[in-house]
């Protein structure tokens, strides 16, 4: 990884080797660059485009009005699924009694979180205790059994709740005598985010500052710290998932239209304020707006969809699909193609005869056909899933790299070093694992990368027909078929221009990976 | 040569035979079937009464055993109701199926015979692929031969930049490009889809030209650097430098010995442009709405019509097979080496 370690101290394995071939081009390295810069988008996506603000100071971040308006209707549920769990009894009515009293405990937790502990609400904090103890009380009564009790336990706890509405409402001009909220902090989009967001964010991270933390670490091969930086960042990612504070309670309204209406409010947006399903119908099909005089819905850099989603939101979300969908599906085409033509071409016999004629059928059709049909075929259960698509792509991808990987094997099961090693009386699993397998895989490597391209092609191309990962999630295929037709030009340029960009900077990745792992020019296409 | 052909067409078959199996097998294996998605709001066709389902699982033998559905579909023999006496038909039918050329008719629109369908469509789509092909090929040739002869020019370098930045534009995208670029909002040249029901040339013509630049485009992209590098190999090797010892003058060296050595990859290379070809033909046709192949295979997959898909499957790989036995007749006849080695 760098040039100016003595020869002898750089690490010695074929990995290393490469990797210091690969660098010492500069187009290849900047072409690495500019794919981790197309990840990378895709990666911090949520980051960069969220209708969620990063920070928000409410007064009433937490729901406090929504909740006080809940707990009347809730209660009085409460009550009469109590009832009827006393007089018929059963599992059933006594599950409904249990969700409706979660619901009245989640409301009367809202309301107290909005108050906050401030000591100017105490008529307030007064009526929430007189809530909750006639709330025990009646629990109590109906613990007991006793018919009259709970009727009179009931009809206290709706007093209490009646009698509490006055000191719980929010002050305003006609009552100045309510509650005054206090501004609240939250950080609403980091409680939206999954743990498999902040891995992926933690991956991409050990792979920016490849250099700077390798260098900490002593000295191991390449596959040993992509082996660390894989464990590293699961269990970095998975802890800062727990750590991370839960989704606050779901309000109706958006964050910008809450932080509009409240004047003592602060928050800080993500530069691009739109979710990728956020819909603004009213701002439907309008062309990029660059200058100074910003759309009066709001500035869409890429312009908005006939449903009025801002483009360059999908657009980033787009990227997380199509990658996602591209790298596992590539990731399993190289496995099982590696597999199954290492196989064929070393042990001959039935296993090359079965995976021969596997490859030549499925190549007797068009993949894209095939891709299609077999999504289509699929019940819809599975077809929603989002692990079909490169399920399917891989299981009809991969008889390319088995041919290639066959042919090798093919070739160097002949070679001297491998009959020295059967002859020396290692097993013959052993001299495929250390021996064919090494000395196979140069041109499976080389094929990676265009494996990659392939597979982000026919994920665009299946989504474009509709066949691909389904709604909500935005894909680029999915994207650009809205621009059929030709009406408006930035739905067809932004979606390819970025898949485009991303094939690019495959394709030269893919050039430096064969330079480096083939410099005398062999698996040049003929 | 004759022979070769018959033995390669022969061998042909049993390829076709399992692919339509696979079609078959795959579709009528997977759940859900046409008579649910027909009888999904369609009560004025009277399919929604429990007998007239019955009465069409029949007629199209939904309710028999798979290898029996496939055998009727394969033929000769039908096996329906009305078909062959010896498979307890009643006789109107006796012949039928893939055998006798008939690949079925479509389920939701009876006497709507697949074959005939796919016969008008292919007059379509026939002959944009191969308008595409020759227009691919024709600008890919001299683009080819150009960049390798003049290697390290300015010209060149820029030629193969374009080259590189225009293998990663996927098909799709050049056609989406090229609607808005020729389309009424752009430059208003163009028709950007389909006339319907169009019987004139020249609206079919005008209407043409946009998808086969579009699939002509990806074809051109690809040879030119498969001719480029081909054209490189010959062209270091030790018998051209003879050939120049000899005086023979550059132009002729080129386009006559260099060319014909190097244009035996491009045919093995044609075998695999026309079934990219075939796949590409759904995304163009999709979105220049050409009611061509692609088109009915879309339409079959999402209505999961058995008959059109497996027919179109069988179709795509007729050319599929046929692409490659036109690859392996012109590299026969390219290089004697090849062909010697065939007899």
């Amino acid at each position: 990884m760098n040039d100016a370690e003595p020869f002898d101290a750089a690490p010695q394995g074929p990995w290393s080797r490469f990797a210091r071939a690969f660098d010492a081009r500069a187009g290849s390295r900047w072409a690495w660059r500019a794919l981790l810069l197309c990840i990378g988008l895709a990666v911090l996506a949520p980051w960069l485009a969220n209708e969620r603000p990063y920070f928000v100071s409410l007064r009433d971040a937490q729901g406090y009005r929504e909740a006080l308006a809940l707990l009347e209707p809730v209660s009085r549920g409460f009550v009469r699924e109590t009832l009827a769990a006393q007089a018929a009894g059963g599992a059933v009515a006594r599950a409904r009694s249990a969700a409706e009293r979660r619901a009245l405990e989640h409301a009367l937790a809202s309301v107290e979180r909005g108050l906050g502990g401030e000591s100017a609400a105490l008529p307030a904090r007064d009526a929430l205790a007189a809530i909750r103890a006639s709330l025990r009380e009646f629990e109590a009564a109906a613990g007991a059994g006793d018919a009259a009790a709970i009727a009179a336990g009931a009809v206290r706890l709706q007093d209490s709740i009646a009698s509490a509405s006055r000191p719980l409402a929010l002050r305003s001009a006609q009552e100045p005598a309510g509650v005054e909220l206090v501004a609240q902090r939250s950080w609403p989009l980091l409680a939206a985010l999954s743990a498999a967001d902040l891995i992926a964010l933690c991956l991409w991270l050990g792979l920016v500052g490849w250099g700077t933390w390798t260098r900490c670490l002593p000295r191991r091969t390449l596959l040993a710290r992509g082996l660390f930086l894989l464990l590293a960042s699961a269990a970095l990612g998975g802890c800062l998932a727990l750590a991370l504070p839960k989704p606050p309670t779901q309000v109706g309204e958006s964050w910008a239209a809450r932080v509009a209406a409240d004047p003592h409010s602060r928050a800080v947006f993500a530069p691009i304020a739109f979710g990728p399903n956020q819909t603004d119908l009213q701002a439907a099909t309008q062309a990029p707006s660059w200058g100074a005089s910003a759309a009066e819905h709001g500035r869409h850099w890429c312009g908005t969809d006939a449903l009025g989603r801002d483009q360059l939101a999908r657009l980033l979300h787009a990227g997380r699909t199509s990658f996602s969908v591209a790298l596992l599906a590539s990731a399993l085409i190289l496995g099982i193609g590696a597999a199954l033509g290492l196989c064929a071409g070393a042990l001959r016999g039935f296993a090359d005869f079965a995976v021969s004629r596997l490859i030549e059928l499925l190549q007797a059709f068009p993949t894209l056909v095939l891709l299609l049909g077999l999504i289509s075929l699929l019940p819809s259960s599975a077809a929603n899933s989002r692990w079909t698509v490169p399920l399917v792509i891989a299981a009809i991808g991969w008889t390319h790299i088995a041919r290639l990987a066959r042919a090798q094997a093919l070739r160097v099961r002949e070679s001297d070093f491998v009959r020295a090693a059967l002859a020396a009386g290692f097993s013959p699993a052993r001299v495929l694992w250390f021996h064919v397998l090494p000395n196979s895989l140069g041109p499976v490597w080389v094929a990676a990368s265009f494996v990659l391209s392939a597979g982000l092609v026919l994920e665009s191309s299946a989504a474009f027909l509709g066949f691909g990962v389904q709604h909500p999630a935005p894909s680029w295929g999915g994207l650009l078929a809205q621009a059929r037709g030709g009406d408006a030009w930035w739905l067809a340029l932004f979606p390819g221009l970025w898949l485009f960009a991303a094939i690019l900077c495959i394709h030269l990745v893919g050039e430096g990976v064969r330079d480096a792992l083939d410099p005398r020019d062999e698996t040049r296409a003929p | 040569m004759i022979g070769y052909c018959l033995r390669r067409l022969a061998w042909m078959l049993p390829t076709l035979l399992l692919a339509t199996l696979v079609a078959f097998a795959l579709l009528h294996l997977a759940p859900g079937s046409p008579v649910d998605a027909r009888g999904e709001g369609s009560e004025s066709q009277g399919i929604g009464s429990a007998a007239a389902v019955e009465r069409f699982r029949r007629e199209h033998l939904l309710d028999q055993p798979i290898w029996r559905q496939y055998l009727n579909y394969l033929g000769p023999f039908d096996l329906s109701p009305r078909g062959h006496a010896s498979f307890g038909g009643s006789g109107e039918r006796p012949w039928g199926g893939v055998l006798c050329g008939d690949l079925g008719g479509e389920l939701l629109q009876p006497g709507v015979r697949v074959g005939e369908q796919i016969a008008q469509r292919l007059s379509i789509t026939l002959p944009l692929m191969a308008a595409a092909l020759l227009l691919g090929y024709a600008i890919a040739i001299p683009l080819g031969v150009f960049s390798a002869v003049r290697r390290g020019t300015r010209g060149e370098r820029v030629l193969s930049y374009a080259g590189f930045l225009l293998y990663a534009v996927p098909v799709f995208w050049a056609g989406l490009l090229l609607q808005v670029a020729f389309g009424r909002r752009g430059l208003d040249w163009l028709p950007v889809l389909w006339p319907a029901g169009a019987s004139e040339l020249r609206p079919v013509l005008a209407a043409s030209i946009l998808p086969v630049v579009c699939s002509g485009y990806a074809v051109a992209v690809y040879v030119a650097r498969q001719t480029r590098a081909s054209m490189l190999e010959v062209l270091g090797s030790d018998w051209i430098r003879t050939l120049r010892a000899r005086g023979i003058p550059e132009r002729t060296i080129v386009w006559r010995h260099a060319l014909r050595n190097a244009s035996a990859p491009l045919c093995v290379h044609l075998g695999q442009v026309i079934p990219a070809l075939v796949a590409g033909s759904v995304l163009v046709e999709t979105i220049f709405d050409i009611p061509g192949m692609g088109t009915y295979l879309y339409r079959g997959l999402t209505l999961r019509e058995y008959d059109v898909v497996t027919g179109v499957v069988l179709v795509c790989a007729g050319f599929a097979c046929l692409g490659l036995l036109l690859s392996d007749l012109l590299h026969a006849a390219l290089d004697p080496r090849v062909r010697d080695e065939r007899r």
